[in-house]
This record gives C-alpha cells, structure tokens and sequence, in this order.
C-alpha cells in the first residue's frame, strides 16, 4: 500500500452540529451539542492534541479518538486506490446513517474533518475558514513546534468562535 | 433496517432524471466477503489485480462501517472499534464522494452488499440500490441453477442490470 513518501500530517476536527428541528431525539441542554475534537496524524504516530466536547453521547476517550483518526487516515488513502479515473484526492464527504463527515485536506496533507447533522450546508466554508485559523493561529505561533499537540489559547478562542458563529447561523436559518 | 421484499421486482421504479453513462462498476460481496459479482462500464484505471481490488473494497468498506459505528454522535455506547457487527446493527452509512467518483453502499438484512460507484454528480441512489437489490432476488435468489455464494452467472441478470444502470443520471 502507498501511502505517499512525503511526511503526512493530518489534523483532524471533529464537530457536530446538531439542529432542534424536526429532530425527534431529545436535545439536552441549549439544543445543540458540539463535539470538537482535535488530532494529529505524522508518519503514523499519532499525537493527540486537545479534545474538546461540548456534550454529544458517548464520547471518545482519548485512544478511541487516535483510533478513529488514524483509520480515517488510511481509508482516505484506500479511497484513492480504488478511484476508477486518475486524480483522485481521496474522501471529501462521507454520508453515514445519523452524520455526515465533511473532509478537507491541504495542500500539505492535513486533513481536517468535521461531523455534522446529515444535509447540513456550508461546511466546506467552516473548513476552509478553520484551515485558515490553523494557519494563522498555530503555524505562525513561534512557541508552537511542528508535529507536535496543539496547545494554542488564541487558535482554541477562535475555532470555538467560529463554530459558535455557525451555530447561530443555523439558528437563523 | 427494513426488508426490501415484496412479491414485485420493485413497486415503483427510481425516476431517472436523464440519459447518461455514469456507472463505473458495481460490485456484490456475500456477508463472508466472496465477491459474487463484478461488473465494470467504465474504468480506465486499474490500480491493482481484480482479487486484490475486490479485497480491498471489501476491507474499505469494513472498515469504514466500524469507523462510522464508532463516531456515531447519537447513542451513547457503542462497541469497540473493530468488532464485527451484524448487518443493520450500528451507525452505518450509505455513500461516499472523493472528487472523482461516489460509491453507494447498501446492506441486506442477510449481509448482501451491493456497491455501486457513480460519476460524483449523481444524486441519492438509495433507492436505485433497493431496485438493484429486487433485481438480484428476482433474477438471481430465485434461479432453481443458482447455488448461494458462488459467483454470479446469470445472463438475464447481467443484461438487465446493464440496461438498468446505464439509465442512472
């Protein structure tokens, strides 16, 4: 199996957005619930870097979540073996029965993913906008040493900001 | 899960919305992960051999289930990740799009696994699947000739397949 010779980084965000309309499972709390988890992939040793949960069951502990991302890692690249035309970038949506997982991957090979209530809208956007956070945020922080778990407040204030911030516009909608 | 029976091929036939050629392959898989049919329309790259390709596509969609049943946010317990699950038990899931092809994925409730890989511009083909899936029954489960689990040799089946995808838009 190729995998690439270039070293792989994968950054891996996990939110679920979660709508209170025609939902007839019961919303606890606010009526939504997000789930933000952040992981690293490099050369298949996994770092994690942060977990946030803002209440969705049954959360990952931290082995399951570099489980979780690790796998993804490698069906990502399986996805591309299989492609039955050249040029094929690997997984950008994967529709399961109660998500969708939106996939992003940089030029890099950071991959950034989020999970959201099936059909939601947009997500491409909050991705690119949460690559530009990473970008901003970790990469230009001179404490922050490559490969290594994310520990920036700055970039943890904005990513939550922004996924607010699209709360609230699923809120309008 | 629900059954997909019913004494008709298919009570209503998916509305295809326009002629095209979008179908690259299908496959099916029994639930012991023999490939019991491959057909190809329209593939111009071949990665691997066609048994590596077939166990590759049967390990990739394994393992994506466990992936999904695992990162299901809706229930609260869920198994370890890795350890089979019946048909219909967990969070699974029924399609994928990379920028170049969508595979569709459907499950019987006896493990039947039908897959079919489309141009990324085609719409839901979930009930597209379920047709498919009569179609198997009828022309296939229901061939006195036919011995289950071995590969696929029904022409009527072929043909009429054939026929059926290449109307998918």
């Amino acid at each position: 199996m190729r995998f690439g010779s270039r070293r792989i980084r994968t950054c891996v965000f996990a939110l679920n957005i979660r709508q209170v309309s025609n939902d007839s499972r019961k919303p606890t709390g606010s009526g939504f619930r997000t789930v933000f988890r952040v992981g690293l992939i490099y050369s298949g040793f996994i770092f994690e870097s942060g977990l946030k949960d803002y209440g969705s069951s049954g959360r990952m502990d931290t082995n399951d979540s570099l489980r979780v991302a690790s796998l993804w890692h490698s069906m990502h690249a399986i996805s591309q073996q299989l492609s039955p035309i050249s040029g094929c970038f690997g997984i950008e949506l994967l529709q399961a029965d109660t998500f969708d997982l939106h996939c992003f991957q940089s030029l890099t090979g950071t991959k950034f993913f989020v999970v959201c209530e099936p059909g939601t809208q947009h997500m491409e956007g909050l991705l690119k906008h949460i690559y530009e956070l990473y970008t901003d945020y970790v990469l230009k922080n001179p404490f922050y040493e490559m490969e290594m778990p994310i520990r920036c407040e700055l970039f943890d204030i904005n990513l939550t900001q922004a996924i607010q911030k699209d709360r609230v516009a699923l809120l309008a909608r | 899960m629900q059954f997909f029976g019913g004494t008709e091929i298919s009570p209503s036939l998916p509305a295809s919305t326009a002629s095209g050629n979008n179908g690259h392959m299908m496959y099916v898989f029994n639930r012991n992960g023999v490939c019991l049919l491959y057909r190809e329309w329209n593939r111009p790259l071949h990665t691997l051999n066609q048994q590596q390709d077939h166990k590759l596509m049967f390990g990739l969609l394994f393992s994506l289930k466990s992936l999904t049943a695992k990162m299901d946010p809706t229930t609260p317990d869920k198994a370890n990740l890795g350890v089979p699950q019946l048909p219909g038990q967990g969070c699974s899931f029924h399609s994928f799009r990379t920028n170049t092809y969508k595979l569709t994925f459907m499950e019987s409730p006896s493990g039947i696994k039908i897959i079919l890989v489309t141009h990324p511009r085609t719409g839901d083909l979930r009930e597209s699947l379920k047709y498919i899936y009569n179609l198997y029954v009828e022309y296939v489960v229901k061939n006195p000739l036919y011995t289950p689990g071995t590969p696929i040799r029904c022409e009527l089946f072929n043909t009429t397949l054939d026929q059926y995808v290449r109307s998918i838009s």
